[in-house]
């Protein structure tokens, strides 16, 4: 089975590697690099000769309370592994779970450890006298995900997990002597691993093996670019905080209620348009884009074939209430970033005509990825190529075009 | 939150916009002789039919013979029956569509709505009270399901609910596809009655079934058989 894992593993790997190449991001990153590289020999050579004495009592309070607070903030209904296939087919044979579990704790602690040896050994060749810390930071960052696992795992057997907590004040014995802040540091994770180890000792709890299914089914809807199932950590619908009621019987009053009843329905994503509308402001078509696209994931849904309505006035009455709230949203992003008349106008229209756009690109199909960030950007490019012609004044009524246009024409997808 | 209380009441007297009125001399439903056909290759030949206020049609056959496929056709999912005309359009049209209900053997509900918001829903898209829909869903023992996702619904109480709404609509020509095939006994005796009702109230009604749940209304039958 660990073969099957390594296997798993070198596959996804391969693959991740496989997409990062096509996108050319090796070559980006080494660019990246060099300039981070050269930057860190000019401070290098600029600090060097200045002493430093981490001060301890200072530190270690804090380090404590990072870890103390990964364990307080484990949520019941926020699982912290993520499981492959052959991990959840692992976990339904009669191995005991933790074993099963084991590899994706690994995988999800490998870039921790990576990080703190990284920070360690830079830390080691910076300051030679901290060497205490350097030594302990990679034990204390493969503590997090450790911790955070025990604490998860503690909490949905309904076993409370004193010993975890006080585990993460163990790295407090640096205190006493700088050499006890490894070992102090190494217990933690032991004390969080053996935590982690005994609640998940004989049957995986129900709740969790419900959690991880629904774990990989958000990884699989990610690497096939399709949005994520819209439900809780439980699989679970979300509740809406507020359900407007049905004043209308009449097909437009059912259309635009459901597609209100789409935007109320995860109240979060409503707050990127905020940062949208701002980074339209700052003329930043790109970060304008990043925002927009995780709004579209409130469009409502394709109206029913069979209603009895012209299908453009339909899609036209359910992409209102979106366009309506997102672009408010959007419009006081705007105006609290200091945009004038016409961005302010533009900002206001920019969310709607992304929701056409990706209406039109996608239609029934439940679209993301790429698709999502380019019917974002698209809005936000046309506002900036009007602004940088010199007409940025007419960017509100290429916009109301353009969406126009999308919802009228049949859709693509 | 009950959906009763997130649900205006629904204005007394008539609907505020009804769909386009069909003229009641027209047949519910009238196909012309001909191939059934499938990415245009016949499936099956029909027989010339006209469907009339107040009928049933028992429409059985064999698996393949055409019988959903049929019944896709008259809801104007897709092409396939040349000359059919519902309330005198053709199917799939906005005329066709106002006077047509579809329940298919999947019985799809919308995974963004609960059980009682999606009859309220489906009430309002043809300008009808929703009352008849929820009364019906009573009867069909929904009462405790009306606040349940799809997702947490099983098969047969999904197929309840859109049933509910198909049969509650009242439109003048109701398509079920083998809607007793997955209900209890006590929800296939409400469903047959139901069926009578609405054919009492003059509404047409086609149904597929492979058994004889219809029988004791004496329904018309058309038998499809493969080509």
């Amino acid at each position: 089975m660990w073969a099957a894992q390594a296997l798993a593993t070198r596959r996804a790997w391969r693959q991740t590697w496989g997409a990062w190449r096509a996108a050319g991001l090796p070559l980006m990153a080494a660019y990246l690099g060099g300039a981070a590289l050269i930057a860190l020999v000019s401070l290098w050579q600029t600090y060097r000769p200045a002493p430093l004495d981490l001060p301890l009592t200072l530190l270690l309070p804090v380090v404590c309370a990072g870890l103390l607070l990964a364990a307080l903030s484990a949520r019941s209904g926020r699982p912290p592994l993520v499981l492959s296939g052959a991990d959840l087919t692992w976990l339904r044979s009669p191995a005991a779970p933790w074993a099963a579990l084991l590899w994706p704790l690994l995988r999800r602690a490998a870039p921790w450890l990576l990080a703190g040896l990284a920070g360690g050994s830079a830390l080691l060749a910076w300051y030679a006298g901290s060497w205490a810390f350097a030594t302990a930071l990679p034990l204390l960052t493969l503590g997090v995900p450790l911790v955070q696992a025990g604490a998860h795992a503690a909490r949905l057997t309904g076993r409370p997990a004193p010993v975890l907590l006080a585990g993460t004040l163990l790295p407090l014995a640096g205190l006493l002597h700088p050499a006890l802040l490894p070992v102090g540091a190494a217990l933690t994770g032991v004390v969080a691993a053996w935590t982690w180890r005994r609640a998940l000792h004989a049957d995986l709890p129900p709740r969790l093996h419900r959690q991880l299914d629904i774990q990989a089914l958000r990884t699989g809807a990610r690497r096939l670019e399709l949005p994520a199932p819209v439900m809780t950590a439980d699989g679970h619908r979300p509740r809406r905080p507020w359900s407007p009621p049905l004043r209308r019987a009449t097909p437009a009053g059912a259309l635009l209620w459901r597609a209100t009843l789409s935007l109320l329905g995860r109240p979060s994503r409503l707050l990127p348009a905020l940062l949208g509308g701002a980074a339209l402001a700052a003329g930043v078509p790109v970060l304008a884009a990043l925002p927009l696209s995780v709004t579209l994931e409130l469009r409502p849904p394709v109206p029913p074939a069979q209603v009895p309505l012209d299908a453009r006035t339909a899609r036209l009455l359910s992409s209102l209430p979106a366009g309506v709230g997102l672009g408010a949203l959007c419009l006081l992003g705007a105006l609290l970033a200091g945009a004038g008349p016409a961005v302010a106008l533009a900002a206001l229209l920019s969310p709607w005509a992304a929701h056409a756009v990706h209406a039109w690109l996608v239609g029934g199909q439940p679209g993301a990825g790429q698709a999502a960030f380019g019917a974002a950007l698209a809005p936000a490019l046309l506002g900036t190529l009007c602004g940088a012609a010199g007409v940025g004044a007419l960017a509100p009524v290429a916009l109301l075009t353009l969406g126009a246009l999308c919802l009228l024409a049949p859709p693509l997808g | 939150m009950p959906p009763s209380s997130l649900i205006a009441p629904s204005p007394a007297g008539p609907p505020p916009s009804d769909p386009p009125p069909s003229d009641p001399a027209l047949p519910a439903l009238f196909v012309p002789p001909g191939p059934l056909l499938v990415a245009g290759r016949p499936l099956a030949l029909l027989p010339g039919l006209t469907l009339r206020a107040g009928e049933v049609l028992h429409l059985h056959g064999p698996n393949g013979a055409g019988k959903t496929t049929l019944l896709r056709a008259l809801a104007g999912e897709q092409a396939g029956v040349e000359g059919a005309r519902i309330a005198g359009d053709v199917p799939g049209s906005r005329t066709a569509r106002a006077a047509t209900a579809w329940v298919s053997t999947d019985a799809p509900l919308p995974d963004d709505l609960n059980a009682g918001e999606f009859l309220h829903f489906t009430a309002a898209l043809w300008s009808r009270p929703a009352g008849p829909l929820l009364a019906l869903a009573g009867t069909l023992g929904l009462d405790r399901w009306l606040d349940a996702w799809p997702q947490d619904l099983s098969r047969g109480t999904r197929q309840k609910v859109a049933l509910s709404a198909a049969l509650g609509l009242g439109l003048p020509l109701t398509l079920l596809d083998e809607p007793f095939g997955t209900l209890d006994t006590a929800a296939r005796a409400a469903l047959l009655r139901a069926i009578q009702a609405r054919a009492q109230a003059g509404g047409a009604l086609i149904v597929t079934t492979h058994g004889d749940e219809l029988a004791p209304l004496r329904p018309r039958t058309l038998t499809l058989d493969v080509a």
